[in-house]
């Protein structure tokens, strides 16, 4: 699986484009606001502008939009755009490639979670953690068992779903080349035990798996 | 004055600067308990493994901050600001209906009282965040939750009557020339806040009934698979995200008429502006589901959402640009509440472009649920829309209370709340790992943590400061001159603060934008109506205490049941003691305003006051019901165990029942002729037949639920079963209300008192929206 390209790699690259486009627009916005603000002060409290209306007034007719209605075209297109060119990405992030390497059941349930090893694994079940190998493609079927939780592993960005009765909601994961230790969080506020319902993901060496599945076997 | 003077005065006025007033600072009230909420749980959160709350009262605090800083502190003071100061921007006198302009608030200090009462009962407060999620709800909240339920019940109710209101007094008691382009921009934010508060807050209220119902009669329209977590997602959404907008608008408009009088200028663009807002309140309905991006729902769906979210921040693209371009070539002079404004445009910027990245779905995979939606929630909450209605405070202050402040600590506040906003939320952008609502939390996060706690104690500072200024104020402020800002506008022709009636003659508008004092008289043209026969205007004084005795009803009713059922009952025999004298007050008119004729009225000019008041509270119910017939729907394409109704409702009999309440409305419809043209007698027996049919129809409803809950099929016989029983009940309980109204139709008729049309024509109005439901419910429950 070493040509599929982790989730998390897309989701930072438009995060990036976003955060540029936001620092570009936003920031010429309150360039704007900040000069304007300083350079058209008044010499007196009672200097008007012509087109004020006055006191003992009400404002008639309608002042023309100008060179704005370009702006907001410009904006209007590049929102739009963004938004839209994101969504082979999310594709991309949504559907699980056609065989993953390993599915695995996540439960959640008040205040924990559940991983089912696939049958051809042995089928073994554990509790706030779940051990995985380097470099393979991951499914998460995830459910709940109870109330509303969501799961989430913030180190992959955009892996995250709700875990809801009643409700299979799928995601998919590739693990690093390199082995390391995960934070797993409950994103949905859960109950008293929310801020504990927390659990490890693992990735080992392919080695290490083969020994921990034999463990369980 | 005394004590007791004092307090008869405040239960019972109907003034509208008088229920602006009380609106505020019971808002302010409130927004003080949810601000010392947030100081607590913010401390909680500058140490990793602190311990001054528990995990419950953590999320009790949590809770009862956000509902009650967005539902009972933000909406609240704009209404009570709009109480206030709209009337004077478009040359009222009062409010359209100035008595439910009193239960509207009545029905709301109930409700908020409710909600914090949750705090004393066993189990405490509802605890499951302001969003209340489902099933959690109902599966693991105490009697806390039973109170907000009834609270947001409440809160509808206040909500839909002062919407009435505000829409009809808006569009019909506008001075003469106050045409609607003439409309100053914080009236037109009232007018698109309560547009969508309209059809925004009956289905919230119908999810609040299912939590209810689910708590205390053990339904399963939110325990199950098929409504449940997603049900719950799309009602409360579905009214979540145009409140955001409901809370904006106002504070946006205040903004756009600061703008232009501290700059000097017209607002630029305005009419643009005024078709960007249309459009934005329009399509607040169609962006709820951004808020559902992880729960599986189709990915074609969610891209159509996706654009949705990202095209809605186009309008507000234009709003900022227009302020903005207001200050290009002004005078601007250097105000406090102009200073306000800017900061708060800044914030809306920053607020308003992290939006659009969750308009992204692959983004917000991501920030969901984390501290990243906290920022961007707040920098549009705490620092565009409080900074801006704290603009608005100080641009109005002077003309409410007659008093100046002092503009130089006021500017002192604004560093303040300027530096604490920014500590208190950039962190929180960085925080876009942690998840919403720990209250323990792993050590990596503890320094961007403190740093926020840091800012909230420097905002709580900030707003210390505030109480001060306005308290010195209103002690040793400055006597203010009618028009201290060199302000245009109706508000700064009159003194400050205001008489009672408000102006010294009728304010009008010539055509070159001029405001001119006439009095009524002068007005009275060809066939203009002028009330009290053309003399000078004399302001109807009135008074009612009957507002506050439903108030204090409701409040009983919902602590009742939530704990006793004694005390349920006690409250409703209160409720009906109270309606009865609202009732008897209206039969001998004595609570009665004329619609001056000469008011601008287009494009109702064909309508009165009370007729388009009922449409409007007509067109709210529809969309209870609509909200409730889509629940049903919701849950029966969900439902695999759903069977055809007519195994288990005889459809013969429920084509009686159909036919009986057809004919009548159809003997209403000609009781109404008949009484139009005349006659005297024949519309009564007519009533009488409207009143009997009703009856007729309540009594085979009966027939029918004791044959079934005879044959065991009752509220534990399933959804199908539950929501048989919850829709017709409601629908019967609407008979109920009709025939009872067309009762009391039959009596003033009877005695010879005089029955306007309009009177007649509003419950027929009323009649036909029972008829057209039941024609949706008759074939949903026993044909199909």
């Amino acid at each position: 699986m070493a040509g599929i390209v982790p989730p998390q790699e897309y989701w930072w690259m438009l995060f990036k484009y976003y955060l540029l486009a936001a620092f570009v627009l936003a920031g010429g916005v309150t360039a704007l606001l900040v000069y304007f603000f300083s350079k058209y002060r008044a010499s007196s409290e009672d200097e008007f502008a012509e087109d004020y209306p006055g006191p003992g007034r009400v404002p008639t007719g309608f002042a023309k939009i100008g060179a704005t209605k370009y702006m907001l075209v410009v904006t209007g297109i590049i929102v739009l755009g963004l938004t839209i060119a994101t969504y082979p990405y999310t594709e991309y992030v949504e559907l699980t490639p056609s065989s993953p390497d390993i599915v695995i059941w996540v439960t959640g349930y008040t205040f924990g979670w559940r991983f089912e090893y696939p049958p051809d694994l042995g089928g073994f079940t554990t509790i706030n953690e779940v051990v995985l190998p380097t470099d393979t493609v991951v499914e998460f079927k995830v459910t709940s068992d109870d109330v509303f939780h969501a799961f989430g592993i913030p180190e992959f960005k955009g892996a995250k779903v709700d875990a809801i009765k009643g409700i299979v909601n799928s995601l998919w994961i590739k693990t690093p080349s390199q082995p390391g230790e995960y934070d797993i969080f409950c994103y949905e506020l859960c109950g008293v035990g929310h801020s504990l319902m927390k659990a490890k993901l693992k990735v080992v060496t392919p080695e290490e798996f083969k020994e921990f599945i034999e463990s369980k076997r | 004055m005394g004590v007791l003077e004092w307090v008869k005065r405040w239960v019972t006025t109907t003034n509208h600067k008088d229920i602006g007033i009380l609106y505020m600072v019971t808002s302010i009230y409130f927004f003080l308990v949810a601000g010392v909420l947030a100081l607590v749980f913010r401390t909680q959160l500058a140490f990793p493994e602190e311990e001054i709350l528990t995990g419950s009262e953590f999320n009790q605090a949590v809770t009862i901050h956000g509902l009650l800083m967005l539902l009972w502190f933000m909406s609240p003071f704009e209404i009570g600001l709009a109480n206030y100061i709209m009337p004077l921007q478009i040359g009222a006198r009062d409010l359209a209906f100035p008595r439910l302009n009193a239960l509207s608030y009545w029905l709301y200090l109930a409700s908020g009282l409710l909600l914090v009462a949750g705090f004393f009962v066993p189990g405490g407060a509802a605890d499951m965040g302001w969003t209340l999620y489902a099933p959690q709800n109902v599966l693991l909240t105490g009697k806390g939750t039973v109170l907000a339920a009834v609270a947001i019940i409440l809160l509808t109710a206040s909500v839909t009557v002062g919407t009435v209101n505000m829409v009809v007094t808006i569009a019909r008691m506008r001075a003469p020339g106050m045409t609607w382009s003439r409309v100053p921009m914080f009236t037109w934010g009232v007018l698109f806040s309560v547009l969508m508060m309209w059809l925004a807050f009956p289905p919230l209220a119908v999810g609040a009934a299912a939590l209810l119902l689910d708590k205390l009669l053990g339904t399963a329209f939110l325990t199950s698979v098929e409504g449940g977590a997603l049900l719950w997602d799309h009602l409360f959404w579905f009214f979540g995200h145009p409140e955001v907008y409901v809370l904006l608008l106002p504070a946006l408009g205040a903004m756009a008429d600061i703008v232009s009088v501290f700059a000097r200028r017209q607002l630029y663009a305005r009419r643009f502006l005024l078709i960007a807002l249309f459009a934005a309140t329009a399509l607040s309905y169609l962006v709820w589901m951004h808020h559902m991006f992880i729960t599986g729902t189709s990915l074609n769906v969610r891209k159509i959402f996706s654009v949705t979210t990202a095209l809605i921040s186009i309008p507000f693209e234009m709003a900022t640009l227009a302020l903005i371009m207001t200050l290009y070539k002004g005078r601007i002079v250097y105000r406090a509440p102009l200073l306000y404004t800017i900061a708060a445009i800044f914030f809306f910027i920053l607020g308003g472009s992290t939006g659009v990245f969750q308009a992204a779905i692959i983004l917000d995979r991501a920030f969901r649920g984390t501290y990243w939606v906290v920022a961007h929630f707040r920098y549009i909450m705490v620092g565009a829309v409080t900074l801006g209605l704290l603009a608005a405070l100080y641009y109005w202050w002077p003309k409410i209370t007659g008093r100046l402040y002092n503009e130089r600590l006021a500017k002192i506040q604004l560093i303040l709340l300027f530096i604490g906003i920014n500590l208190l939320y950039l962190p929180q952008f960085l925080l876009i790992d942690m998840p919403r609502r720990y209250y323990t939390y792993p050590a990596e996060w503890k320094l961007l943590n403190q740093v926020s706690t840091l800012g909230s104690y420097i905002v709580g500072l900030g707003f210390l400061l505030g109480a001060y200024i306005l308290y010195k104020s209103l002690r040793h402020g400055e006597k203010a001159p009618p028009n201290p800002w060199n302000a245009w506008g109706i508000e700064w022709t009159t003194p400050s603060p205001p008489p009672r009636h408000n102006y010294e003659g009728q304010p009008v508008v010539r055509s070159d934008g001029r405001i001119e004092y006439v009095s009524e008289a002068s007005l009275a043209g060809s066939g203009v109506h002028i009330p009290d026969g053309g003399h000078s205007y004399t302001f109807h004084e009135h008074w009612s205490g009957n507002p506050a005795l439903i108030g204090l009803a409701l409040f009983i009713t919902g602590l009742g049941i939530a704990l006793s059922k004694a005390l349920m009952l006690a409250g409703l025999a209160l409720l009906i003691v109270a309606v009865a004298r609202w009732v008897r007050d209206d039969y001998y008119s004595k609570f009665h305003e004329e619609e001056p004729g000469y008011m601008e009225t287009w494009p109702f000019t064909g309508i009165d006051k009370n007729r388009l008041g009922m449409w409007v509270f007509v067109t709210s119910e529809m969309f209870l019901f609509g909200s409730l017939i889509s629940v049903a729907l919701f849950i029966m394409s969900r439902s695999l165990a759903w069977t055809p109704g007519y195994i288990h409702h005889d459809p013969y009999l429920g084509l009686l029942n159909t036919i009986i309440l057809f004919s009548g409305t159809l003997f209403y419809s000609l009781g109404y002729y008949t009484y139009k043209n005349g006659a005297r007698i024949k519309p009564l027996m007519l009533l009488m037949g409207t009143f009997f049919t009703g009856l007729l129809f309540l009594f085979i409803k009966s027939i029918e639920w004791t044959r079934l809950i005879a044959e065991g099929y009752t509220l534990s016989s399933g959804l199908q079963a539950q929501l048989y029983y919850v829709l017709t009940g409601v629908h019967a309980a609407h008979v109920l209300i009709g025939i009872i109204a067309t009762l009391y139709l039959i009596f003033k008729m009877a005695l010879d008192k005089n029955v306007s049309l309009t009177t007649l024509i509003m419950l027929g109005i009323y009649w036909g929206i029972v008829e057209i439901v039941w024609t949706i419910l008759f074939p949903l429950f026993y044909l199909i």
